[in-house]
């Protein structure tokens, strides 16, 4: 079967890319390590931020203070999941196409797309995934009921499908950088995407939230899989999730074959 | 000074060229204020204590200015152009390597806070109840505009005085993180600093970036007294000296010991 052969070798390919990238990781241990402590001082701020919130209020629409803790840690362990295997990667790609260097991306024997998207697997970016766990199963614990086997998988399967839509939305805005030619303003918006993840997204007023459900559906990555873990999501939630997800990656995919069209290599 | 205005002049055709680029990142850029500005709103919606919704709504949106103001990158460019050895090309020009990045700094800034400017004196103009009363007070207008020039300078030597350690570190770039983790919460952006425990406002006290970004708000809101508002301008006078003379004296010794193999 192609399609299987095909996906043994990418799948190969990607584990090379690992092995590769902890060694080179390990050369510069110093600047390793040093990345390991900022991401759990960011966890601290954001645990005092919490602290603070909840020592002027006790609820934050709805969200009591050990549910958003839950946001928090899901936040942290999907913001780093997805920096370790490809969120820095594309945030590389406007520089590349603005230097001209992205010629060498197009000459590997492996689509352009996921090669861009999983050259490097960063693997300092874990911390977050490892404090955000401890911190997950501290705020599980402290709930009235822990969630059931049954929400546990639903939780799993949106937060995958949270995953392939926030790659999707990467894809789309990286592919401006085609037609634009400069966008070093592709950086901030990583942040961008990252920054309203961890909060209850309740507290935006109705237009900005239903923005976020379903133009920029940001809400699918950190929201609704916490929702899944506090009793909050109904099942044509699920439903919505799956569509969505189906419809960005199409676009995703299509934005990036439009982009890749007009790439003109600068310097050569 | 006539070098300056001709450098001012480059860069202006140089960032005007990308101006879909600039848009982008000053939306991108506004998100931690408007994100923490929703947190900050829905709290004194329900909480008697604290602020109204009504100063927490100004100092959000004049905070979103005072950033887009006061923001510095050339630090960033500066580290990479010393650790690849660019700087070379820098020291043989009439006009030194800071006055270019500050070229590019107040250029790009321009351009960017057109619009936005525009849409915050509409705002003002026609729905004056979203803010607090003070900011239509021409003194305290007058201080607020002082204090943010200085915010602005402050910030942007602050962050080449960072930049010159690549002169001495290879893991400059990772320090600069630890220093835009540093400005997000001693700044007053992700809490406004008055909600912070005691020790912690203390401690920020003696770091510089509740200077560039807090004092100007706190002025703006009317919180400081007379006395008050003249003490933070001169710490701020003094925090722009002490960076001042830090780069030039980083900047002599860090030539001296500077090695670039093969250029």
């Amino acid at each position: 079967m192609p399609f299987l052969d095909n996906s043994l070798h990418l799948a190969r390919v990607w584990l090379a890319i690992v092995r590769v990238s902890i060694i080179r990781e390990m050369e510069f241990r110093a600047n390793f390590i040093l990345g390991l402590v900022r991401q759990i001082a960011w966890l601290g701020i954001f645990i005092l931020m919490i602290k603070t919130v909840f020592a002027n209020t006790t609820s934050l629409a709805g969200w009591g203070q050990n549910e958003v803790l839950i946001i928090l840690s899901l936040s942290r362990i999907i913001e780093g999941f997805l920096n370790t295997v490809f969120s820095r990667n594309v945030a590389e790609v406007p520089q590349m196409i603005q230097a001209g260097t992205f010629d060498f991306i197009l000459t590997k024997p492996m689509p352009a797309q996921l090669y861009a998207s999983f050259r490097r697997f960063k693997v300092d970016s874990l911390a977050n995934v490892v404090a955000g766990i401890v911190l997950l199963i501290y705020a599980l614990t402290q709930l009235p009921t822990l969630p059931s086997i049954s929400s546990l998988l639903i939780f799993m399967l949106v937060s995958l499908l949270g995953i392939a839509v926030f790659y999707s939305l990467l894809i789309i805005v990286v592919s401006l950088a085609f037609l634009l030619e400069r966008f070093e303003g592709f950086y901030a918006f990583t942040n961008m995407f990252s920054e309203p993840l961890t909060v209850p997204f309740d507290i935006f007023p109705r237009g900005p939230r239903l923005i976020l459900t379903y133009l920029l559906p940001l809400a699918f990555v950190v929201f609704v899989p916490a929702q899944a873990l506090t009793h909050r999501l109904q099942g044509w939630q699920v439903i919505v999730s799956i569509v969505i997800t189906s419809i960005f990656l199409l676009l995703a995919h299509l934005a990036w074959r439009s982009g890749i069209r007009r790439y003109s290599s600068a310097s050569s | 000074m006539h070098k300056i205005l001709r450098v001012l002049g480059l860069k202006w055709s140089e960032n005007l060229e990308y101006r879909g680029d600039i848009i982008l990142w000053t939306i991108a850029d506004a998100l931690v204020p408007i994100v923490a500005l929703t947190i900050w709103y829905t709290v004194s919606l329900s909480s008697k204590q604290g602020f109204p919704p009504q100063e927490i709504l100004t100092y959000y949106i004049f905070a979103i200015f005072v950033r887009a103001i006061t923001t510095a990158w050339g630090g960033y460019f500066l580290a990479g152009e010393i650790l690849k050895g660019e700087i070379v090309k820098y020291l043989v020009r009439p006009l030194s390597v800071f006055w270019i990045h500050a070229a590019e700094n107040i250029t790009v800034k321009v351009l960017r806070l057109i619009l936005p400017l525009v849409v915050l004196g509409l705002i003002l103009w026609l729905k004056p109840h979203f803010f607090w009363p003070t900011v239509y007070d021409p003194r305290t207008i007058a201080f607020f505009a002082i204090s943010t020039i200085l915010a602005a300078i402050l910030l942007f030597i602050f962050d080449m005085v960072s930049a010159m350690l690549a002169f001495w570190l290879e893991d400059v770039m990772q320090i600069r993180e630890y220093q835009s983790m540093l400005y997000e919460i001693a700044s007053g952006t992700l809490i406004p600093l008055a909600f912070l425990p005691h020790f912690a406002q203390k401690l920020f006290n003696f770091l510089p970036f509740k200077y560039t970004l807090s004092t100007p708000l706190e002025i703006l809101l009317g919180r400081l007294s007379p006395f008050e508002i003249w003490q933070q301008l001169g710490i701020q006078l003094i925090w722009i000296t002490v960076c001042t003379t830090a780069i030039t004296v980083l900047w002599k010794k860090g030539l001296k010991i500077y090695a670039v193999p093969g250029q």
